[in-house]
């Protein structure tokens, strides 16, 4: 696959893992986030070869969207997570009982 | 341990624990479903792979996902909640029939057979009275009329219960071939099946409270249902229960092989009590019946003895034409007799005067122990019956309430075991949390390939 089309694919799963996060639907975030690791996998290899001089003009605008996408989906992701840890937190409010008369 | 490595960990441990975050959530919305079973995540070490001389862990997966189960507990308590329905609907209808018997608002039968010696007892002081003579009337034909409405009101109530049971007989079917339909799910579903197999002992529970089943599971995951000896579930096939009626009596079949087989004497659940209750019921009519026809015996031989003001000898005190099933529903004092109270045979002898009384004192004395079946006077027979309609109310009460005890202890044992525990299920959501927290910050790693990918087209 080549550097663009390995690229496009990761904001494609990016994008899907941030819709997934925000809807709190696990089995999308999950799937999302294995295609994602693949894709890591592959790039990882590519990058092990370098980028050829030709293709790296047009690569840098793609890379910034999926870098910004990647940031999205982390706040999304951290707020899911504090919401957790909000929610765990939860005491049951104690009120005072209320006076006679 | 590389970023690939470790990604590939973390994602074993997202998808591990969102299963097990699902199954916990799904445990919280359902703690007050009935039915439902608590499911749990069984995780499991991921086969780990060598690289090298070494082994690496390539983190957990979801082994299955259980459900808080206990099959000797489920099948007593589907036992119990039967024997409970059993006793409560053999019950509810025994409490009708003596109300029937007992109805506060007017004089027992008994009372009233007093009423009617003591009218002619009253009679013997001037038995050409016609005031005297009128009370003696009336109070016979009230006891008369009291009788047979009593018979009249059992019957009914008999017709009652055998439409219920049509109506209890239909949902059974339906509810056969559900269990039948779940069983076939089931199977499809090789394993995977934790709200369908919720689903089944729904439906299984609730059969067990209609007719009183018991159940055991096949190794493919279906559940064989049985009344008594015979098979109502096997596999995805279910099997149909009939009822034929007569008069007091329901006879149940079950169909096999396109023949009929009886099933009368393992019918359980609410069903099997109405059954019960009916032939109760059957019972006190025949004791009415038979007192009936001897008081009636009593009575007319007696009367017959003696001679009206004409000197003719007596009719028929009581008839019973036997137009129902039971005699005692066509029970009514004679009309004549209502209608001219000249034709009392009072008298003892064809020539006897106006005021002679001889034949009046003797049919009193028919009053006395020894007179009825069972050695009985006539006020004893009835007060016998009554204590019998009485005694099996209060023994079907006391049985409905020892059963409530058996299923609530059975309930409460099932609770424990397959119920909701919102204190572990937020102890679970706990868990949940560090896993993703752990996952996800292991998946930040990737930043490190974005970066050298962007200092590579900088």
């Amino acid at each position: 696959m080549s550097y663009d089309s390995l690229v496009l694919r990761l904001i494609q799963v990016t994008d899907a893992q941030l819709v997934a996060a925000k809807a709190l639907d696990t089995l999308a975030l999950d799937q999302a986030t294995q295609d994602r690791a693949d894709l890591l996998f592959e790039l990882e290899v590519e990058l092990q070869e370098g980028v050829p001089e030709g293709e790296r003009l047009p690569l840098k605008p793609l890379v910034e969207q999926l870098l910004l996408l990647e940031r999205r989906v982390s706040a999304v992701i951290a707020l899911v997570n504090g919401s957790l840890d909000q929610v765990l937190s939860y005491d049951e409010p104690t009120y005072a009982p209320r006076r006679a008369g | 341990m590389g970023i690939l490595s470790t990604l590939s960990s973390a994602r074993s441990g997202l998808n591990a624990a969102s299963v097990a975050l699902d199954a916990a959530s799904n445990n919280v919305s359902n703690a007050s479903t009935e039915g439902y079973s608590r499911r749990s995540v069984r995780l499991e070490n991921s086969d780990p792979i060598q690289i090298g001389s070494n082994w690496r862990g390539t983190g957990v997966s979801v082994a299955g996902v259980d459900r808080a189960y206990d099959v000797f507990v489920s099948r007593q308590l589907v036992a119990s909640t039967g024997d409970q329905a059993e006793a409560e609907s053999e019950y509810g209808v025994l409490y009708l029939s003596e109300s029937w018997f007992n109805d506060v608002e007017i004089d027992g039968l008994p009372t009233m057979l007093q009423g009617v010696y003591d009218s002619l007892t009253q009679a013997t002081q001037d038995p050409s009275d016609e005031s005297l003579r009128r009370e003696v009337a009336t109070s016979s034909n009230t006891f008369a009329t009291r009788v047979s409405s009593t018979a009249e009101s059992l019957v009914d109530l008999q017709d009652q219960v055998q439409d219920r049971m049509d109506g209890e007989l239909s949902e059974v079917n339906q509810r056969i071939q559900n269990i039948a339909d779940l069983n076939k799910a089931v199977i499809a579903s090789q394993g995977n099946a934790a709200d369908l197999l919720d689903q089944r002992d729904i439906q299984i529970s609730a059969l067990a409270e209609q007719i009183g089943v018991d159940f055991h599971l096949e190794e493919d995951g279906s559940a064989t249902v049985l009344l008594g000896g015979h098979t109502l579930v096997n596999g995805i096939e279910g099997r149909t229960l009939s009822v034929q009626h007569s008069a007091g009596e329901s006879s149940f079949f079950v169909s096999i092989d396109d023949g009929l087989t009886g099933v009368s004497g393992e019918m359980g659940g609410a069903v099997g009590g109405m059954s019960t209750a009916l032939d109760r019921i059957e019972g006190y009519l025949d004791d009415l019946d038979l007192f009936v026809e001897e008081l009636s015996t009593q009575f007319n031989d007696q009367h017959a003895l003696g001679f009206d003001a004409s000197g003719t000898a007596g009719q028929e005190w009581f008839q019973a034409a036997g137009g129902g099933s039971h005699l005692a529903e066509s029970f009514v004092f004679n009309q004549n007799l209502l209608d001219d109270m000249d034709l009392f045979a009072f008298a003892a002898n064809a020539s006897a005067s106006a005021g002679d009384g001889e034949n009046l004192r003797v049919m009193i004395e028919m009053e006395t122990d020894g007179a009825f079946t069972g050695s009985k006077s006539g006020e004893g027979a009835l007060l016998s019956l009554l204590s019998e309609v009485g005694e099996d109310a209060a023994s079907a009460l006391r049985s409905t309430e020892q059963q409530a005890v058996v299923l609530n202890d059975l309930q409460g044992l099932r609770d424990s075991i397959s119920g909701v525990d919102l204190d572990e299920e937020a102890a679970n959501l706990i868990e949940f949390q560090a896993s993703y927290q752990a996952a996800a910050k292991v998946l930040r790693v990737s930043g490190e390939l974005f970066d050298t990918l962007m200092d590579a087209v900088r």
